[in-house]
């Protein structure tokens, strides 16, 4: 395995009704790491603690090398964010926003955000305020990669968005890991897109992360549940991440139950 | 080539393009030394995950159809181009013969089999 660009280790943090609970992971360059739970489950809070890990009660973020609790400013400088609120600015030029809060980023060249601008089709001209809610993505995007961070991160980004516009922007997200091995990381409940490009899945409840798998694992751990249920012949054939977090406990229980019949069997 | 992703199909989407790959090497659009598309490039272009796509390749290399030179890629084998036309002539014969089998179980001459056998080779 490659030497991991992101790395989480036992980030808890308590809030008045709600805890996040160690949460530990880590993520390869060049990978799609799909973040998804209920409402509530703490996906949100967990990116908010992957920006401010100074923050946290316990626990380090580490990002390609820097230690993000204790260098805020420069662990920043390689995280690329891409949320409904952002701090740009409603009344000015998307050239304009870009030059003004381009300057917080080391990297940031008004060249490549341009350049990804008339490659997203957004009119450099056009005020922040008039982008439609897809075109808003596009230019969170053009502005982040930019600054070409090491790790993207997306919450909720694409809600509410239709299916034509998601698959475009996906593409481009593919394209930008291709060229520039940035990895990224979705926070989502809509799990058809994590179905499509998300290389492992990580699934929050109550605050914790239940699991953090690849997908083809988990995949193939469901066709092989199903295959214990309806015989060799089922479970072929495309699987939805929904029906697997649904079944996860299935997944891992059945594996017992049939030992234990086994066990029976064999007596 | 054109790799095509159904979601109706039985296979998985590794096995898909596993598949295809395999076909393709088979009928020489890829041919013997030349290199696979990326995996990040395939991909994007089929809007998969990376590790599926690296998945189908570690399985054509497990096969010997395919080898990967760190840093640059996936690379079609030379020598087992041979072997594996053996390998699908064979699948196939055992195909025509279960075929046969069940038009004689249907009472079918050999003159009606070689009949059907023309007429639908000019269709297809």
């Amino acid at each position: 395995m490659e030497e991991a660009l992101l790395k989480v280790n036992g980030i808890s943090k308590k809030y008045h009704s709600f805890a996040l609970n160690e949460v530990t992971f880590s993520l390869e360059p060049g990978y799609i790491l799909g973040l998804t739970g209920r409402n509530g489950a703490g996906k949100t809070t967990l990116i908010k603690q992957l920006l401010h890990p100074e923050t946290a009660a316990s626990g380090s973020v580490t990002i390609a090398g820097i230690d993000a609790g204790k260098h805020p400013v420069q662990a920043k400088q390689e995280m690329g964010v891409l949320m409904e609120e952002m701090p740009f600015l409603e009344d000015w030029s998307l050239e304009k926003n870009g030059k003004l809060l381009g300057a917080y980023y080391e990297k940031f060249s008004q060249e490549a955000f341009e350049k990804y601008l008339r490659k997203f089709e957004l009119g450099k001209g056009t005020t922040y305020r008039n982008l439609s809610r897809g075109m808003r993505m596009k230019f969170q995007l053009a502005f982040a990669l930019a600054y070409k961070p090491k790790l993207l991160l997306m919450d909720e980004a694409t809600g509410g968005l239709d299916v034509v516009f998601r698959k475009e922007f996906y593409y481009l997200l593919q394209e930008a890991v291709e060229q520039e091995m940035v990895s990224v990381i979705i926070s989502t409940h809509v799990t058809e897109d994590l179905d499509k490009v998300a290389d492992y899945v990580a699934f929050m409840e109550g605050g914790r992360m239940k699991f953090f798998e690849s997908k083809e694992e988990l995949y193939e751990k469901y066709q092989n549940y199903m295959r214990r249920l309806h015989g060799e012949a089922a479970g072929h054939g495309t699987v939805r991440l929904e029906d697997v977090i649904y079944h996860y406990d299935k997944l891992v229980e059945g594996k017992e139950r049939q030992k234990d019949e086994c066990y029976k069997a064999d007596r | 080539m054109k790799i095509f992703i159904s979601e109706h199909s039985n296979a998985a989407i590794y096995e898909q393009i596993e598949q295809q790959i395999k076909d393709a090497i088979l009928r020489q659009e890829i041919k013997p030394e030349e290199a696979l598309p990326s995996i990040r490039g395939l991909a994007k272009d089929l809007q998969i995950s990376v590790i599926t796509t690296k998945r189908a390749y570690e399985e054509l290399e497990a096969q010997g159809l395919v080898y990967s030179v760190p840093g640059r890629g996936f690379f079609v084998c030379n020598r087992k181009l041979e072997m594996l036309k053996e390998k699908k002539i064979q699948d196939l014969e055992k195909r025509m013969s279960e075929l046969i089998r069940d038009c004689k179980a249907a009472e079918l001459s050999k003159e009606d089999i070689v009949d059907m056998l023309e007429l639908l080779y000019e269709e297809t």
